[in-house]
């Protein structure tokens, strides 16, 4: 899944303006409790880009058809059921 | 059916068969064998011969190590759990702060239906149709930051060597960022 957005009204908060290449780091109480991260459009659309791409990148490969009908067979019993003990005895040796 | 990787249902598992083999008869106890290689030498001289075989069976919790499930197979890849109760404090401890590489920790959060707190075992990957899956109701699910870890455990302890797919990736990345 890729790095989606969620838009907020510029009204509706107050933040700084963050330069090309610089992120705002919103600490919460001390450095290791980070918020927020305020980054540049321009630096946040790159990173969107990025994790489109390495999303399609992962993209399942399908099964084809071939793939399918070999799976089907290999699943489907194909000799003579052999259940009377005697039979069974005697194949193996015991 | 929707299925995701990271969730957890309860399915029915077989044991993996291993010695003594147990066959079916029609009428009669199953017939015990000692070693694979008569069951192999035996068929083999039946022709296309088949037996059945008796396993053992239970119904599991299993997570999905994989959402993806083409119709025309319907099978599926998981992980078995294990209980923690069957672990001592120290090993628990151990599972719990993801220091045991083989063993999952399923944050009991995440997973409010599952009835024991359980990790999925890395070592112990099986193939289930999806009828044997009961789909009413998932267990739970990790997210997927825990999945990516539990992936990437799974690959390291199987030694996969990914390492083509890795440069064919990482080319295919160069390429289109130039294009972009």
């Amino acid at each position: 899944m890729a790095l989606h957005s969620s838009p907020i009204k510029s009204n509706d908060v107050r933040l700084p303006e963050p330069q090309p290449g610089e992120a705002l780091v919103v600490e919460r109480y001390s450095a290791e409790h980070v918020k927020a991260v305020i980054l540049h459009p321009d630096d946040f659309a790159e990173l969107q880009g990025d994790s489109e791409l390495l999303d399609d990148l992962t993209a399942a490969s399908d099964l084809s058809d071939l793939g399918a009908r070999a799976h089907r067979i290999a699943e489907s019993p194909e000799g003579e059921l052999i259940d009377d003990e005697a039979s069974v005895r005697r194949l193996l040796g015991l | 059916m929707s299925l995701a990787a990271g969730e957890v249902y309860w399915a029915i598992v077989p044991y993996t068969p291993a010695t003594p083999f147990k066959i079916h008869v029609a009428d009669g106890a199953p017939v015990e064998v000692p070693t694979a290689s008569q069951i192999v030498d035996g068929l083999r001289k039946g022709g296309d011969a088949e037996f059945e075989f008796v396993v053992r069976a239970k119904a599991r919790p299993v997570l999905l190590l994989s959402g993806h499930s083409d119709p025309r197979t319907g099978d599926l890849f998981a992980l078995r759990l294990h209980r923690l109760e069957k672990l001592s404090d120290q090993e628990r401890q151990r599972v719990e702060e993801h220091r045991e590489p083989s063993l999952f920790h399923l944050p009991p959060e995440r997973f409010p239906d599952l009835a024991e707190d359980s990790a999925a075992m890395v070592t112990a990957p099986i193939r289930l149709h999806e009828t044997a899956l009961d789909t009413r109701n998932s267990l739970g699910r990790l997210d997927r930051k825990e999945m990516r870890a539990l992936v990437e455990r799974f690959v390291s302890y199987w030694q996969f060597d990914l390492r083509q797919l890795l440069v064919a990736q990482i080319r295919e990345l160069q390429h289109r960022r130039k294009a972009r």
